[in-house]
C-alpha cells in the first residue's frame, strides 16, 4: 500500500471518531498525537515542570528553557504528511509541536522558513572522516572539526561511526553520542567457505549455550535445587558477540554482494533468528520478494562505479541495476541509501560519489523507479531504524528530537542548498553565516554583502564572524 | 640615620636604614612600571636588590649608587614562563607531578647570554613529555651553575591534553586517582579514631571495674585513667620529595605504613599517622584541597580540547582554576589550511577569566582566509594572556618583542600587551607579588632599553636581575 494513503485514512478516522476536535488544530495524530494536550505555555510565563512521560531532553545549562521555532516551510515529516506552511516548535532538545496554529512563546529562536522546505536531517548510516572512531566515542568527538562543517551544510546531522552513532552536534559536547555498540560483524566470505562452515558451529554452539541457560533458569524457576549453570567462560571474543546477536541484542553487519551470497546470508539470519544488514547488495534485486519475506534490512548504494559484470551464462538475472532501489522497495525490503564512498573527506574521495553526495544518491534512486517519498525515507527513516535509533531521530514527529535542515528546494535536487541545520534544538549551521558558502547564491540578493576581492584580508576586513572589529590603537 | 635638611622632596619617606644597606638609584627617562602609570623623568630607588621606592620625585639617600638612564626607558624584566631553554628533548608519559625540571638542569650546561640580552630576567623551564610529565620551575637566567639559577622559587604542574581521544581519559583518571588517595588517608584517620574511641571506652570499663572490685561506688565522672589522646597531628605531607631536590627520574615507591606500627613505641606521644600519598599524586591532591601555591597549566591546542576539558572537569568534579597553554603557531595569510579555530570558543574561555599562555603572532581563522588576533581577541573576551616565544632556538626570544608590537599594531591593547611579556608570566609561575611590576617590595628585575620596547630601534642596554646588573650588551652608545 502506499505509504502516503495511511496517515489520509487516519486524518479521516480522527475526524469522525472525535467530532469535538476544533479544526483550527492540526488533527494529523501522528503529527500531534495528543489531541487534549495543553498549548505551549502563554508567552513569557514560566514553565512549570511537566507531569508524567513527556521527555524535555536534558537539564539545559542555563534555567530558562530554549524555544526555537521553524516557522512557516513546507514540512517534510517522513513519517506523516507533508505539512504546507506549518511552524515546528521545538523546547531544548524536543520537537514540541508541528502544525499550522501552533503559538510560539516570547523569546523563542526564530528560522524564518517561509518559501523553503523542512526535513528531518539526513542520517548517514556508515561514515568515516568524522572523527569519533573506536573505543571512545565520547571523547574523541571534535565539535568544531571541519567535517562536521561540510557534512551539516549537505544536511547530514547524525553519522555512525564505526560503532557508535553520533549527532553532528556542532560546538557542542552535549548528547551527542546517540548509540554505543550497534552491530557484529558476521565473517561471511565468498571466498572463505570453511569460515561459513565454523560460523554455523560457532553459532549453533552458542544457540546450545543458550538452550541450557534456559533451561537452567527454567529448573531454578520451579525450585530444581541441581540446576548446574552452563559454563559461560569460553564466552568472549566473538563468542560474546553472537551471543548477543543470537539474544537480538544487536544486530549482524555483513557485506554481500552476489546473489547466493546474500541468500546464504538471509538463510543463516533465518536459521539462527537475528536480525541481520546486508551491505551493498548489489544483485538484492533478483531476490527482492524473498528477502522482503525474510526481514532483512540493506544498506545499499545506488550508483556502484565496480559493478559485478552480468553473467551471460547465467539463467538467473545477475548484475546491477539502478532500479535495484525500486525493486526492492516493491518486494518491501527496507533499505537505507549511502554513497559508495562513505568517506566525508572530498579531498580524496571523487567529487559527487562521497558522503556529501548521500541526497543526490537517493535522486538516483529515484530515477530507477523509487518513489520520492521512499526515497527521501531511505536517507531519514530507514537509517535510524537500521541504527536502532529511530525514536530519536530520522523524521519529525512531537517528541522526538529536533534534528532539522531547512532547504531551499528538494532536497533530492542537487541544486539544493541547505540553508539551516538544527541539531539538538540548536542551530549549528546557518548558510548565510558560514564564510565558505554564503556568497553563493545568498538567501537575500538584496541585501547580499560585496564580495571582497582581495587576498588576504586584512584584519578588521571581513564582515560577520569574530575578529572583526576595526583595528582599534592603543590600549582598552 | 641620614637625614635631608628641609625635607623638600618628600613623597616617599625613607624607611629605617640599616648602615649596611646597599642602595641604586636609577634616573630614568621613562618607567613602565605595568602596575600604574607610566612615568616620565622618574626614579627608582632599589635597595638590596628591591625596589624601595618609583615615582617623578624621590628621596634619594647619601652614598648610593647611581645609574643615569635619562635616554633610556626602563621596565620590569621579561618573563617566559614556558621554556625548554637549553634543555635537550625526550619523550614521557603518565603521571610523574613529583618530578621537577630542576632534575634535569647540570650545572655547566646552560648558556643564558642570548636569553639575557633579550630582556628576560626569568625563565619558566618546563619538563618535555606528554601527560603529567612534571613540575615546571622558575629560573633566572644567569649562568654560573643551578645556585645562581635559584630554582625554588615559582613552579606549576604541566598537563597536557592536546588530543582529547587519548589524553583525556588520562586526566581524568589522574584526577581519580588523587581522590582515591585523599579517600584513602580519610578511612585510615576514622579507623584509627574509631580505634581510639574504643580503646578510651575500654580503659573507662576496666577503670570501673576496678573501682568495684575495691567496694568502692563507681563514681560518675570517669576515673582519671587515659589522657585524652593528643589531637591528630595535620598531614605532615611529603614536601622535601615534592621536587626540591634534584632528582633523576626514578619513583619511590608507595610504601604503606600501618598506624599501628607506631604503636610499638610507647615512649612517644599517640598521634595519627596518615598512611602515605604516591608522591607522584601529591601535587594534584592539593590542588583538590585547594591549597596555596598549587598551579596547574593544561595545555591544549583547539576549541575541541577546550570543550573536552571542561567536560573533564566537570565529570570529575574538579572545581579548580587553572591556567593554558595554547599554541598559537603562525600560519602565513595566504595559506588556506591551518589556522586556529580557537576563535569558536574565546568567549566560553574568557567566562572563567583564566590565564592563557600563547605565542605572539596574527593567525588565520581556521580554514579560511581570514586575518584573526587572537590575543587580542582572548583580553576581549576577559582572559589574561603572557607571552611566550614559539620555539626555543637562540633568536627567538629577542624577536618576541618586536612580534608583541605587531600585536599592539593590530588591536592587542598596549597595556594588556606589556602585562603579557612581564607580569602575567610571573603569574602563571605564582611569582605575581615578588615580580613583574615596577612598584615597592618587587624584586629589582629591571630591563633597560634605548626606546620604547615596541620601537624597532629599540634595543637592550641594560639587564638587571635582583639589583645587579647582569648584562650590557656591547655595541650599545
Amino acid at each position: 500500500m502506499c505509504a502516503s494513503l495511511r496517515p489520509l485514512l487516519l486524518v479521516a478516522a480522527v475526524i469522525l471518531l472525535l467530532p469535538g476536535v476544533s479544526l483550527a488544530q492540526d488533527p494529523c495524530p501522528v503529527c500531534n498525537p495528543r489531541l487534549q494536550e495543553e498549548e505551549p505555555p502563554p508567552p513569557a510565563a514560566p514553565d512549570a515542570p511537566e507531569g508524567g512521560g513527556e521527555e524535555d531532553g536534558p537539564e539545559t545549562e542555563e534555567d530558562q528553557d530554549r524555544w526555537l521555532a521553524v516557522v512557516g516551510g513546507d514540512v517534510y515529516t517522513v513519517s506523516g504528511p507533508v505539512l504546507r506552511g506549518a511552524t515546528i516548535l521545538v523546547k531544548n532538545r524536543t520537537i514540541r509541536a508541528i502544525g499550522t496554529s501552533v503559538s510560539i512563546p516570547e523569546g523563542a529562536e526564530i528560522i524564518p522558513a517561509t518559501g523553503f522546505r523542512v526535513y528531518p536531517g539526513i542520517v548517514a548510516v556508515r561514515s568515516s572522516g568524522l572523527g569519533a572512531s573506536g573505543r571512545n566515542p565520547e571523547d574523541a568527538f571534535n565539535p568544531y572539526g571541519f567535517n562536521l562543517v561540510l557534512a551539516l551544510a549537505h544536511g547530514i546531522t547524525t553519522v555512525s561511526t564505526g560503532d557508535a552513532a553520533v549527532k553532528l552536534t556542532y560546538g557542542s559536547l552535549e548528547d551527542h553520542v546517540l548509540k554505543r555498540d550497534l552491530f557484529v560483524r558476521v565473517p561471511l566470505d565468498r571466498r572463505n567457505p570453511d569460515q561459513h562452515r565454523k560460523l554455523r558451529q560457532d553459532l549453533e554452539k552458542v544457540r546450545e549455550y543458550l538452550r541450557q541457560h534456559e533451561r537452567y533458569e527454567l529448573q531454578k524457576s520451579l525450585g530444581d535445587e541441581e540446576a548446574k549453570e552452563p559454563d559461560a567462560k569460553w564466552l568472549k571474543g566473538s563468542y560474546a558477540g553472537y551471543l548477543k546477536l543470537l539474544r537480538r541484542e544487536k544486530k549482524g553487519y555483513l557485506s554481500a554482494t552476489s546473489r547466493t551470497e546474500i541468500l546464504t546470508a538471509a538463510r543463516l539470519a533465518a536459521d539462527f533468528s537475528f536480525d541481520l544488514v546486508i551491505e551493498r547488495a548489489t544483485e538484492a534485486w533478483t531476490i527482492a520478494d524473498d528477502l522482503g519475506r525474510s526481514g532483512v534490512q540493506v544498506v545499499l548504494s545506488v550508483r556502484q562505479g565496480r559493478q559485478p559484470a552480468e553473467d551471460p551464462r547465467s539463467v538467473q538475472k545477475t548484475g546491477w541495476t539502478i532500479e535495484n532501489a525500486s525493486i526492492l522497495h516493491a518486494g518491501g525490503v527496507p533499505f537505507a541509501i549511502i554513497p559508495e564512498t562513505s568517506s566525508i573527506s572530498t579531498l580524496f574521495g571523487i567529487a559527487g560519489r562521497d558522503l556529501l553526495a548521500i541526497a543526490q544518491e537517493a535522486g538516483f534512486a529515484v530515477r530507477g523507479g523509487l518513489s520520492e517519498e521512499a526515497a527521501l525515507r531511505s536517507i531519514t527513516l530507514e537509517p535510524a531504524r537500521i541504527l536502532g535509533v529511530d525514536a530519536r531521530v530520522g523524521s519529525l514527529e512531537v517528541g522526538k528530537d529536533a534534528d532539522i535542515i531547512v532547504t531551499d528546494g528538494d532536497l533530492l535536487h542537487y541544486n539544493t542548498w541547505v540553508q539551516w541545520a538544527v541539531v539538538n534544538g540548536r542551530i549549528v549551521y546557518d548558510k548565510e553565516k558560514e564564510s565558505l558558502v554564503r556568497h553563493i547564491r545568498s538567501r537575500h540578493p538584496e541585501t547580499a554583502e560585496e564580495l571582497i576581492q582581495f587576498w588576504p584580508r586584512r584584519l578588521g576586513d571581513s564582515p560577520g564572524g569574530f575578529g572583526t572589529e576595526k583595528v582599534q590603537g592603543g590600549s582598552r | 640615620m641620614f637625614l635631608l635638611a628641609g625635607g623638600a622632596f618628600g613623597s616617599r619617606p625613607l624607611s629605617a636604614v640599616e648602615d649596611d644597606d646597599r642602595f641604586v638609584v636609577i634616573h630614568a627617562g621613562r618607567i613602565l612600571t605595568v602596575s600604574g602609570e607610566e612615568i616620565e623623568d622618574g626614579t627608582i630607588v632599589l635597595r638590596n636588590g628591591a625596589i624601595d621606592a618609583v615615582g617623578k620625585k624621590v628621596e634619594i639617600p647619601w652614598g648610593a649608587e647611581i645609574i643615569d638612564a635619562r635616554g633610556e626607558v626602563v621596565m620590569p624584566g621579561l618573563i617566559d614562563p614556558r621554556s625548554r631553554f637549553s634543555l635537550p628533548r625526550y619523550t614521557r608519559g603518565g603521571v610523574h607531578c613529583d618530578l621537577s625540571v630542576v632534575g634535569e638542569l647540570y650545572p655547566q650546561d646552560h648558556d643564558f647570554r642570548s636569553v639575557l640580552e633579550a630582556g628576560f630576567t626569568t625563565l619558566g623551564l618546563y619538563p618535555d613529555g606528554a601527560g603529567f610529565p612534571g613540575q615546571a620551575v622558575a629560573v633566572r637566567p644567569v649562568n654560573g651553575g643551578v645556585e645562581a639559577m635559584k630554582p625554588e622559587e615559582g613552579r606549576y604542574v604541566r598537563v597536557t591534553l592536546l588530543n582529547p581521544s587519548s589524553d583525556k581519559k588520562a586526566f581524568m583518571d589522574a584526577f581519580k586517582r588523587a581522590k582515591q588517595e585523599i579517600d584513602k588517608v580519610d578511612k585510615a584517620r576514622k579507623a584509627w579514631e574509631e580505634k581510639k574511641k574504643k580503646e578510651a571506652e575500654e580503659a573507662q570499663k576496666k577503670a570501673e571495674e576496678e573501682k568495684k572490685k575495691q567496694g568502692e561506688k563507681p563514681e560518675d565522672k570517669p576515673a582519671p585513667g587515659p589522657e585524652p589522646p593528643p589531637p591528630p597531628k595535620p598531614d605532615p605531607g611529603p614536601d622535601p620529595r615534592r621536587g626540591g631536590a634534584p632528582g633523576n627520574g626514578t619513583e619511590p615507591k608507595p610504601e604503606e605504613k600501618k598506624p599501628e606500627e607506631k604503636k610499638g613505641e610507647a615512649k612517644k606521644p599517640d598521634v595519627f599517622v596518615p598512611p602515605p600519598i604516591d608522591p607522584a599524586y601529591q601535587p594534584l591532591v592539593d590542588l583538590i584541597q585547594k591549597k596555596e601555591g598549587v598551579r596547574l597549566l593544561v595545555e591544549i591546542q583547539n576549541a575541541s580540547g577546550y570543550l573536552h576539558y571542561l567536560d573533564a572537569i566537570e565529570r570529575i568534579e574538579l572545581d579548580v582554576a587553572t591556567e593554558f597553554y595554547v599554541e598559537n603557531r603562525p600560519v602565513p595569510a595566504n595559506f588556506g589550511g591551518g589556522g586556529i579555530d580557537l576563535g569558536e570558543v574565546v568567549d566560553k574561555i574568557g567566562e572563567k577569566d583564566p590565564l592563557v599562555v600563547l605565542n605572539a603572532y596574527v593567525n588565520n581563522r581556521f580554514v579560511t582566509q581570514t586575518r584573526f588576533n587572537l590575543p587580542a581577541e582572548l583580553v576581549k573576551a576577559g582572559c589574561r594572556i603572557a607571552f611566550t616565544p614559539l620555539f626555543d632556538g637562540g633568536e627567538t626570544h629577542a624577536d618576541l618583542r618586536m612580534q608583541v608590537a605587531t600585536l599592539v599594531k593590530s588591536g592587542l591593547g598596549r597595556k594588556e600587551a606589556l602585562e603579557a611579556l612581564t607580569l602575567r608570566g610571573a603569574e602563571a609561575l605564582g611569582l605575581e607579588s615578588t615580580l613583574g611590576t615596577i612598584e615597592k617590595d618587587r624584586r629589582a628585575d629591571l630591563l633597560f632599553l634605548s626606546h620604547d620596547p615596541f620601537d624597532p630601534r629599540a634595543r637592550v642596554t641594560r639587564v638587571m636581575i635582583a639589583g645587579e646588573t647582569v648584562s650590557r650588551p656591547v655595541g650599545v652608545q
